[in-house]
C-alpha cells in the first residue's frame, strides 16, 4: 500500500500551517505566534520523518494501519493549530498575561494562548512528546535521523501554551484564570518549590501555593474568578489538585487577613468584602464531609507560606495590599502637584476607574487595578454586559500603548 | 466534565500500531524489533487513561472518572493477549496464529480512535 496519501496529507498540512494569517496588533504577540507557527512546521517534520522510516520498512499486512496512525497525527496537529490561531480570545488577553509575565519573570516570555475545554498549560514540545513517548523512531537510518534534530530545535525554542475553557473566551472576569495558568510555567522556571519549605507534604501543594501567590498578587478580583469556576466545576480532589473546599478556603484565608489588616482604600474594602460575602456562600454550599481535616491542612499550608509567597513577590513586584497603598500615595503626590499631567504619567484608583466606565471611556489602568473594579456585587450582575468587556478589552488596549510608549520614551532620553 | 486528551490517545494509537508493525516484521525476520519493546511497554492503566481521557497537562481542575465501556474492557484484553503471545513468541508454532492477532488487535483499534472525534 503507498504511503503517498500521507505525504500529500502532509503537504497540505504544511501549506495550512503557513498560510495562518497573522493579523496581529501587538508585536510581543506576533513574535509568539510566528515562533509557534515555526514550531508546529517542526512538528510536522517530525512525523514526516516517521513516515519516512516506516514507508522504507518491509511490511507486508499493517500498511494500512499506519496510514490511518500517521493520518489521524496530522490531524490532531491540524486541531493543535487551529486551537492556538483560531482562538477566539481577544487579543487583549495576552497583554494581561504578558503583565504578569514582565512583573514577575525574569525576563520577556514567549507564550500563545489557545483554546480548549479546560484552563490548562503545557507547551508545544510537551504537546509533541505526548504523543510519541515510548514509540521508538523507525528503524532505517535514512530519514528518521531528524527526528532528535527536530525535537531538540523544538525543546530548546519552546512556547507555553495557555490554554482557557472555550465557552469563557468573552467572559473578562474568568481571564485571571489565565494567570494561574501561566504561574505554573513561573512555578518550574524559577524554582519556586522553596515556597513549599516547612509546608505539610500534601500532594496539591504547588496548586495550593499557585493559588496563594496568584490571589496575593492579583488580589480579590483571582478570588472571585477562582470561586465562580469552582462553582461550575466543583471536582472531588485528585493527586495533584487539592479538593474545592480546599482552593475556596485559601482564597477566604486571604481575604480574612486583607479585612483583619484593614488596609485597602475604599472602594476595593466594600468590594472586598462583597467578594468575602460571595465565597462564604459558595463555599457552604459545596462543603464536604472532610471539611475540617482540610481546613486544617490549608491553614497549615498558609500560614508555612505565607510570608515566603510575600517575600517571593516582593522580591519584583509589589503584593495587592501593598501595591494598592503605593498606588494611593502616587496619585495623591500627582494630583497635589495639580496641572496637567501626561497620560503615561496618570495614576489610576479603582475609584477613577469606575469613574471612567460609567462616562464609558477606557483607561490606561494597571491590569490589577482594572480587574479589581469589577469585583462588586454589582459588577457581578454585569458578567453579560458587552459594556464591560468592551471596557476592559479597551482599557488593556490602552495600558499596552502607554507602557509601548513610555518605553520608547525612556530608551530615546538614554 | 470529560474531555478528550487527543494527544495522549495519539500515543496509544501508536504504541498499539507499533504493536502490529512489529509482528508484521516479526512474521517476515523472525526476531524481536523495537517495535514490539514500544508496544510492550504499553500498560491498561495507559489506555485506562487515555479513554477516560484524564490530561496528563497541568491543569485548573481535576478531571472526573468515567466509566468503561465493554468494548473498551474489549481493547485492553486483546492488547494483554497480543503482549502475552509477543513474550512467548519464541514458543508460537503457527504462522497464522500471529496473523490472527494482528487482525483481531487491528480491528480492535476502532475503538481507540473513536476517542477522538471524527475518526
Amino acid at each position: 500500500m503507498s504511503f503517498d496519501v500521507v505525504f500529500d496529507n502532509f503537504v497540505r498540512s504544511e501549506t495550512h500551517i503557513k498560510e495562518v494569517s497573522l493579523d496581529i496588533p501587538y508585536r510581543f504577540q506576533l513574535r509568539s505566534l510566528e515562533r509557534v507557527k515555526e514550531l508546529f512546521l517542526r512538528w510536522l517534520d517530525v512525523y514526516k520523518a516517521y513516515a519516512n522510516g516506516y514507508r522504507n520498512e518491509l511490511l507486508t499486512k499493517t500498511s494500512r494501519y499506519v496510514i490511518r496512525m500517521l493520518s489521524s497525527f496530522t490531524d490532531t496537529l491540524e486541531g493543535k493549530v487551529r486551537e492556538v490561531f483560531e482562538a477566539r480570545i481577544p487579543n487583549e488577553a495576552y497583554i494581561l498575561v504578558n503583565d504578569l509575565f514582565e512583573q514577575l519573570g525574569p525576563r520577556p516570555i514567549t507564550f500563545v494562548l489557545a483554546e480548549g475545554t479546560l484552563f490548562e498549560q503545557t507547551s508545544i514540545f510537551r504537546q509533541l512528546s505526548e504523543t510519541i513517548d515510548k514509540m521508538s523512531a523507525p528503524r532505517p537510518a535514512q530519514g528518521t535521523a531528524n527526528i532528535d534534530i527536530n525535537m531538540r530545535d523544538i525543546q530548546s525554542r519552546d512556547v507555553p501554551v495557555l490554554y482557557y475553557e472555550q465557552g469563557q473566551y468573552d467572559n473578562v472576569l474568568a481571564w485571571p484564570l489565565l494567570l494561574h495558568e501561566a504561574f505554573h510555567y513561573l512555578y518550574t522556571y524559577e524554582r519556586l518549590d522553596r515556597l513549599a519549605k516547612d509546608c505539610p507534604k500534601v500532594s496539591w501543594l504547588e496548586e495550593a501555593l499557585i493559588d496563594m501567590y496568584i490571589v496575593n498578587y492579583f488580589g480579590p478580583a483571582y478570588a472571585l474568578s477562582l470561586a465562580t469556576y469552582l462553582q461550575r466545576f466543583p471536582h472531588e480532589k485528585t493527586v495533584s489538585h487539592p479538593s474545592f473546599v480546599a482552593r475556596i478556603f485559601i482564597a477566604l484565608q486571604y481575604l480574612v487577613k486583607v479585612k483583619k489588616e484593614n488596609k485597602l482604600p475604599s472602594p476595593v474594602s466594600y468590594h472586598t468584602s462583597d467578594v468575602f460575602e460571595y465565597l462564604k456562600k459558595v463555599w457552604s454550599q459545596q462543603k464536604e464531609a472532610d471539611t475540617a481535616q482540610v481546613q486544617e491542612q490549608v491553614e497549615t499550608v498558609y500560614n508555612a507560606a505565607e510570608q515566603r509567597v510575600i517575600d517571593v513577590i516582593s522580591e519584583k513586584a509589589q503584593p495587592f495590599s501593598k501595591f494598592l497603598t503605593t498606588n494611593e500615595e502616587q496619585r495623591k503626590t500627582m494630583h497635589a502637584r495639580g496641572g496637567f499631567e501626561y497620560v503615561e504619567n496618570q495614576v489610576l484608583s479603582v475609584g477613577d476607574v469606575l469613574e471612567y466606565f460609567e462616562a464609558g471611556i477606557p483607561v490606561a489602568a494597571d491590569p490589577r487595578i482594572l480587574f479589581n473594579t469589577f469585583t462588586s456585587r454589582k459588577s457581578q450582575e454585569m458578567i453579560h454586559d458587552p459594556r464591560l468587556r468592551t471596557f476592559i478589552v479597551e482599557s488593556l488596549k490602552k495600558w499596552h500603548i502607554k507602557n509601548a510608549w513610555s518605553a520608547a520614551k525612556a530608551s530615546v532620553q538614554r | 466534565m470529560q474531555t478528550v486528551n487527543s494527544l495522549f490517545v495519539q500515543n496509544i494509537i501508536g504504541r498499539i500500531t507499533h504493536g502490529l508493525v512489529g509482528l508484521d516484521i516479526y512474521l517476515n525476520e523472525k526476531k524481536s524489533n523495537n517495535y514490539l519493546e514500544d508496544f510492550l511497554t504499553l500498560t491498561d492503566v495507559e489506555i485506562k487513561t487515555a479513554l477516560v481521557s484524564a490530561s496528563s497537562k497541568t491543569t485548573l481542575i481535576p478531571t472526573a472518572k468515567v466509566e468503561l465501556s465493554d468494548e473498551e474492557e474489549a481493547l485492553i484484553r486483546c492488547v494483554t493477549k497480543t503482549q502475552q503471545l509477543i513474550l512467548n513468541l519464541e514458543e508460537v508454532n503457527s504462522e497464522k496464529e500471529i496473523e490472527n492477532s494482528i487482525n483481531q488487535l487491528g480491528a480492535k483499534l476502532d475503538v481507540i480512535y473513536k476517542a477522538i472525534p471524527g475518526k
